[in-house]
């Protein structure tokens, strides 16, 4: 980063080891912080000219202790009866005079409050509503993640959280007694790591990748001599059982937006059967973006495979248990996040949890799917070219058909696509919510949702099939597939329901009209093609018939 | 490991703790005539607290050695205990050997 960006810190307690701590690490983050004298954060915050905000800090950091900033709070731990109305109206004027300094820097981090580890807050009352420590301080901690949701740019950063990972120790009570410092060094340094963490996730610097190695790095023992039902993973064995919780710590990441890569040295094909087959593996194929899985140098393979999902180097994340290879991808690729690993397998969660790479100012829908469409699409397209013909294509795609009868809880979604579908649509008839329910409610017209997944993924409810029964004859009223399945025989599955149904239902003729438009060519190409016999745009076939499902096709039908 | 031998390594240790809170011109040298108070010392009165505490929680964490470097005695003539690494050193070793 060529511009030194600063940081404003305002404490209700002596924090000049941490303004240190975080100065100290100002050449490798390009960060300078900016101390104002503890104990005045309110004035501070409610004063535009204060000369911190003539520096024009790049982020804003504030650091209280709930005793010092909320009378309400002191009183109660000082054993007098509580007010929670004016406790409440403490936080949320502590939030207003937050919120009023928000627009003088780029982002604001506040810590949640927290008490001394060593504080044993009523023993057995400590959580009793309206009496307990731990339950006002929840209530305000929690006041406040409300008053600040909606605020961009305001960031709640959990204290607690680093109270715990440093222990007992985080308080020493000599320290604030002679220079009113309330933590002790490790506890402030874990507290820059975790600002820094935060302000990288704000700079858009969060990491979207990792790459893997695979031997003694995700299972324990090496494939190609073991064999993968020898593999160490999961079962009884401790060991096994890291290798597995590190499997699903890096699955949540996947949910959070953090893509997964392989780089390892081995046989591809033996690496992927053990991926596929092992029980006890929570990361399978699909939860890889890619993978370079040969013999070449993985400084290399790590370079392509970054290159191929469209990332640059200072996004990725390297995981290896060999120190030398870690060694090689660092040297040559300085970009890359190579960090030390522990030896043993026990330690690989905890080392994952203190990267601190993967903060993000917020986790929408998207980021959460984005593993998973990323994925597919990506495997989609690498069976497509990799298929001989469109056949091997849909053999290999695994397609499921589920078609279910109509349900009031898929109304919404059901008329959605009937008013909007167009191509792949026989009679595009549009209906409201009301009439659709109407028309389904009568007992001569049956209606299907038709759900479709592959082996890459679910696309959803994406058909509609509708049939209407009168005397002995089954009219097709709607035959409707979202343009981004057909083609792919879902359709043949639904006309293959269709038919089957009717013959159920005894009846002896199945027949559909198709209405064209202008973009519903397609329909009527695949009802040329069917096994319905046609007449201009009339299709019909005689009752009983023989039919055949579809190939490649796997069909649940309610 | 002899009482004087975990003194230095206390010291040794607080001091690179101390050094992570410093800008690189200010970084305490190791070398035992370095003056840590007084008119020449690398500590100010903050620092001073920093270090003391850093000192009784290194003896804790590296040698499960319970010591108080800030006895109001001490802190009455600090100079005849901090003046250089050397004295500190060796007023360390002086409290290991009492509760050994």
């Amino acid at each position: 980063m060529s511009n030194q960006e600063s940081c404003a810190v305002l404490s209700s307690f002596n924090c000049d080891p941490f303004v240190a701590l975080l100065n100290h690490s100002s050449k490798s983050n390009a960060l300078s912080a900016l101390g104002v004298d503890f104990g005045q954060v309110t004035s501070v915050l409610i004063d535009q000219d204060h000369p911190v905000w003539k520096e024009s800090p790049t982020y804003t950091f504030i650091w209280t202790l709930p005793e010092q900033v909320l009378p309400s709070f002191r009183s109660i731990l000082e054993g007098f009866p509580p007010g929670i109305d004016t406790l409440d109206q403490e936080v949320d004027l502590f939030a207003r005079q937050i919120l009023a300094a928000v627009p003088r820097s780029n982002a604001t981090f506040v810590t949640s409050w927290a008490l001394d580890p060593a504080y044993r807050a009523l023993g057995m009352q400590a959580w009793k509503p309206g009496i307990g420590i731990r339950w006002f301080l929840t209530r305000i901690n929690l006041r406040l993640a409300e008053l600040f949701k909606d605020e961009e740019g305001v960031f709640l950063l959990d204290s607690e959280h680093w109270l715990t990972s440093v222990g007992p120790g985080a308080v020493n009570p000599k320290l604030y007694y002679m220079g009113k410092i309330k933590y002790n060094q490790n506890l402030f340094q874990v507290a820059v790591s975790e600002l820094l963490a935060a302000i990288n996730g704000v700079r858009g610097l969060a990491k979207k990748l990792v790459i893997l190695d695979l031997d003694n790095t995700l299972w324990g023992g090496i494939v190609g001599d073991d064999g993968w039902e020898n593999l160490l993973l999961g079962g009884h064995d401790p060991k096994g059982e890291a290798f597995q919780h590190f499997q699903k710590e890096l699955k949540a990441l996947t949910r959070q937006g953090v893509i997964l890569g392989i780089v390892s040295k081995n046989e591809e094909d033996i690496a992927l059967e053990a991926i596929d087959k092992h029980p006890e593996m929570i990361l399978r194929r699909e939860d890889f973006s890619g993978w370079r899985i040969n013999w070449m140098d993985k400084a290399s393979n790590v370079q392509q495979l970054t290159a191929e999902l469209n990332l640059g180097l200072q996004s990725v994340v390297f995981i290896d248990d060999n120190p030398v290879e870690r060694d090689q991808v660092a040297t040559a690729l300085p970009e890359v996040l190579v960090p030390d690993w522990p030896k043993d397998p026990m330690h690989y969660v905890s080392a994952l949890h203190n990267l601190k790479v993967f903060d993000q100012p917020s986790i929408t829908d998207e980021d959460r799917k984005r593993t998973g469409s990323y994925v597919s699409e990506r495997q989609r397209k690498q069976v497509q070219q990799s298929a001989s013909s469109i056949e091997e294509w849909l053999r290999n795609l695994d397609i499921k058909v589920e078609i279910k009868a109509f349900a009031s809880a898929n109304l919404k979604r059901i008329n959605q696509l009937l008013n909007k579908t167009n191509q792949m649509n026989l009679s595009t008839r549009r209906l409201t919510e009301q009439e659709m329910l109407a028309w389904v409610e009568d007992p001569s017209n049956h209606l299907w949702s038709v759900h479709v997944s592959d082996r890459f993924g679910d696309y959803g409810l994406t058909g509609i099939l509708s049939v209407t029964v009168q005397g002995d004859i089954a009219t097709i009223v709607d035959f409707i597939l979202s343009c981004r399945v057909f083609n792919r025989r879902v359709e043949h599955a639904m006309l293959h329901h269709a038919v089957t149904f009717a013959m159920q239902q005894n009846q002896q003729k199945i027949k559909a009209t198709f209405l064209p438009t202008k973009k519903n060519k397609p329909c009527k190409s695949f009802f040329d093609d069917s096994i319905m016999e046609t007449d201009g745009d009339e299709y019909a076939i005689v009752l009983p018939i023989e039919v055949k499902l579809p190939a490649d096709i796997t069909i649940i039908a309610d | 490991m002899t009482n004087r031998e975990k003194a230095n390594q206390i010291v040794t240790e607080a001091i690179q703790a101390q050094n992570m809170m410093l800008s690189e011109d200010m970084q305490i040298s190791l070398d035992p005539s370095t003056h840590l108070t007084g008119d020449s010392g690398v500590l100010d009165s903050l620092g001073f607290v920093t270090f003391i505490v850093n000192l009784e929680e290194q003896a804790s964490t590296l040698f499960s050695i319970d010591i108080s470097v800030s006895d109001a005695a001490v802190m009455d003539d600090m100079d005849k205990y901090f003046e250089t690494i050397g004295n500190l050193t060796e007023y360390i070793t002086n409290l290991i050997d009492k509760v050994s």
